[in-house]
């Protein structure tokens, strides 16, 4: 099924975010709605399938993506099939009085529930599925889905990743051994940061949080000189004890787990490993950058490195920009830093073999944290890895 | 209670819910425009009513209807004023909770009639969340009664002209502020719809009629549990210079601004570790609440 780009960005904070208009700006904001009435809401009639119209102008007409059949980041407890689930919805499948099965941790016997939660209309960016059995409101098996990839495109390559668009294309462009953009790489990471803490804002109904990030983004995409402030305002929005408690502790990934499953960037980082192509890069060398890391690897460590982080982007940016062009457009490291993890792209005869190493370690780290947690720790879960929708190392 | 009271609650629940409607505008906006909203509800009913895949059609369409009754009968045992003390039972303060009680299987019902899991699923929480919070709500009405020595919310009101109650019984205040707030399924206690986490939870397959019913009965809610609120502790229509009546509206609206603004700053709380909080913190600390009181009620009330 071959579908748009932009009814696929629409709904969540990050593709707001990066390709705009931001819906603060419009008067917008991500629904959250069930995923029939997002679908509804996306007809060109509506103030959404407007917003779709007014984006569609800014995609690259070359992309199309479509969806993908094949699940990733599978993991099931005891249950090896995946669930036969009807397509963006739940089943509603359950009868009270045939609660039948094993007990529950508590003694209970609780009927299963299965949900599909997603691709739209959720905290996850769109295109991420999470298909998940219930044992009460306690999770039991969970899938996570990325249902996008570019269709393969043997003429000229184009960003397969629409949340880091100019981090590919900073990477395709080395691997032509042509100058890259890093400022345009670390706005965008600024950018996919701070978009990141908006959705964690929405999924904990934290209103401060929500407003504060919507309006650093719309500072950022602006290039406003009190982007750096409004970052760090974030920073001391996330040190509020209501956060820190939701936070603290939670989706733990320590050194040894990061390292044993593959897990890189932000994620590896906040485990405290230095784990960031741009330490190796010359460009970023010269500037005197050292990678940030944090300690505890659990969701709080994750959200405080990535506002660290943000806040060191808008500060290279502003650097980069001092510079001279031919600095700035430095070359010749192997990858490149993307806002989740390293990127790189090899270009062999026609084809090209792209990777983003550990996006689909860290869905299946996502699916492996969710079981046993309740429904709302489980989504915090997935929500605090920043997961990609697009399925990169399939695409070659 | 005349002839004309029923109608005078109706006429309390409708006005006081455009109040609370406006409030909620300016505290998301910083703005009033009433005819923002006037439209907007317009055009909420103009839609069709949902008739998604549901198992029970029935319970799904009820639900709504019965959260509204639940709402307007909490809010008709809220004396406002001397000459209007709505419906003044001798055992008012203990028909609230029983009036609030509707409230749960109103919830539930529209969760298992959405015919969705993570409608059930809200359904369920909304469940173990009023299980855990009904006897830190009886309790601290028996605390704040015990001092007037009557459960007769007029009495209530008056046995505080000198000292309001949350004064004296501010462990009470503390316990009854929050459970009041979650009775409403204001943010942070939003936990039977949690758009971000359920996609709408119990209330999300709701369209229509349905849905402005959801909205009409919640903000009535609002402002049932304010006025509660302000009769329990805050000495109700006792003020000086303005008349009964308006002390009771304002005090009312400030309880209810509060609580609205409360609920944009705080983030949503989590079932697994409220649960736990209720019934290993909130209860025996409503328990102290009634021994305090008692205490109180022997040094200073008799």
């Amino acid at each position: 099924m071959v579908v748009t780009a932009p009814a696929l960005v629409l709904p969540d904070e990050q593709s707001w975010a990066l390709w705009g208009p931001d819906p603060a700006e419009l008067g917008l904001r991500a629904d959250h709605g069930p995923p029939e009435r997002l679908r509804d809401a996306l007809v060109p009639e509506s103030s959404l399938g407007a917003a779709a119209d007014a984006l569609l102008g800014r995609l690259p007409d070359e992309t199309a993506v479509q969806r993908s059949a094949a699940p990733t980041g599978t993991v099931s407890v005891d249950d090896p099939e995946p669930d036969d689930c009807s397509e963006g919805g739940d089943d509603g499948d359950h009868d009270m009085m045939a609660i039948v099965g094993n007990p529950s941790a508590d003694g209970l016997i609780m009927e299963d529930l299965k949900v599909v939660h997603g691709p739209f209309g959720t905290a996850l960016p769109g295109g991420l599925q999470l298909s998940v059995t219930l044992d009460g409101d306690v999770v039991r098996n969970a899938t996570v889905m990325a249902l996008l990839r570019v269709a393969a495109d043997t003429g000229a390559p184009t960003a397969p990743d629409l949340l880091a668009p100019a981090a590919w294309r900073a990477t395709l462009n080395r691997a032509l051994d042509r100058p890259t953009d890093l400022r345009a790489v670390e706005h965008e990471r600024a950018l996919s940061h701070v978009a990141w803490l908006r959705a964690l804002g929405r999924l904990l109904n934290d209103q401060r949080l929500a407003t504060a990030a919507g309006h650093t983004v719309v500072a950022l995409r602006r290039d406003s000189p009190t982007a750096q402030e409004q970052v760090a305002h974030l920073g001391s929005l996330l040190k509020r004890r209501t956060i820190r408690r939701r936070l603290e502790g939670r989706a733990r990934l320590d050194a040894d787990t990061v390292a044993a499953r593959g897990l890189r960037g932000p994620i590896a980082r906040a485990a405290g490993i230095p784990d960031d192509a741009r330490g190796t890069d010359p460009a970023y060398v010269a500037m005197g950058f050292s990678p940030l890391t944090a300690a505890g690897g659990d969701a709080w460590a994750r959200a405080g490195l990535r506002v660290a982080e943000a806040l060191a982007a808008v500060d290279l940016c502003r650097r980069l920009a001092d510079r001279s062009a031919s600095t700035c457009h430095a070359v010749a490291a192997p990858a490149v830093e993307g806002p989740r993890g390293p990127l790189s792209a090899q270009r062999i005869g026609d084809r090209w073999r792209l990777s983003a190493a550990g996006a689909d370690a860290a869905r299946r780290a996502a699916a492996d944290l969710m079981i046993g947690c309740e429904w709302s720790s489980a989504l915090m879960a997935a929500v605090s890895l920043d997961l990609s929708p697009w399925n990169i190392d399939a695409h070659e | 209670m005349s002839d004309w009271t029923p109608l005078a609650i109706l006429s309390v629940a409708l006005v006081g819910a455009w109040g609370v409607a406006l409030l909620q505008q300016a505290i998301a906006t910083g703005q009033v425009r009433p005819w923002v909203l006037v439209r907007s509800g317009v055009d909420g009913l103009r839609e069709p009513l949902s008739r998604p895949d549901q198992r029970d059609a029935v319970l799904f369409h009820t639900a709504p209807a019965l959260l509204v009754l639940a709402a307007v009968l909490t809010l008709a045992f809220v004396p406002w004023a001397p000459g209007f003390r709505g419906i003044d039972l001798s055992t008012g303060a203990i028909a609230v909770p029983a009036a609030l009680a509707y409230v749960t299987p109103a919830i539930f019902m529209a969760g298992w009639g959405a015919g969705r899991p993570l409608a059930v699923v809200a359904g369920f929480r909304w469940i173990a969340l009023m299980l855990a919070y009904a006897m830190p709500i009886a309790m601290v009405v028996t605390a704040v009664a015990a001092p007037a020595g009557s459960l007769r919310l007029s009495v209530i009101v008056d046995a505080q002209h000198a000292v309001p109650t949350a004064i004296v019984q501010p462990l009470a205040l503390a316990l009854w502020l929050p459970a009041a707030s979650a009775v409403c399924f204001l943010p942070p206690f939003d936990l039977p719809h949690a758009p971000s986490e359920l996609g709408g939870g119990a209330f999300g397959e709701y369209t229509g009629l349905d849905a402005a019913l959801i909205r009409l009965a919640q903000r009535i809610l609002v402002v049932a549990m304010s006025a509660m609120t302000v009769v329990l502790f805050g000495a109700g229509w006792h003020g000086p210079v303005l008349p009964p009546a308006v002390w009771m509206t304002l005090k009312t609206a400030i309880v209810a601004a509060l609580a609205l603004w409360v609920g944009g700053r705080v983030p949503r709380v989590q079932i697994d570790r409220l649960l736990p909080f209720a019934w290993k913190v909130a209860n025996p600390l409503a328990l102290l609440a009634i021994a305090w009181a008692g205490l109180v009620t022997l040094v200073f009330y008799r």
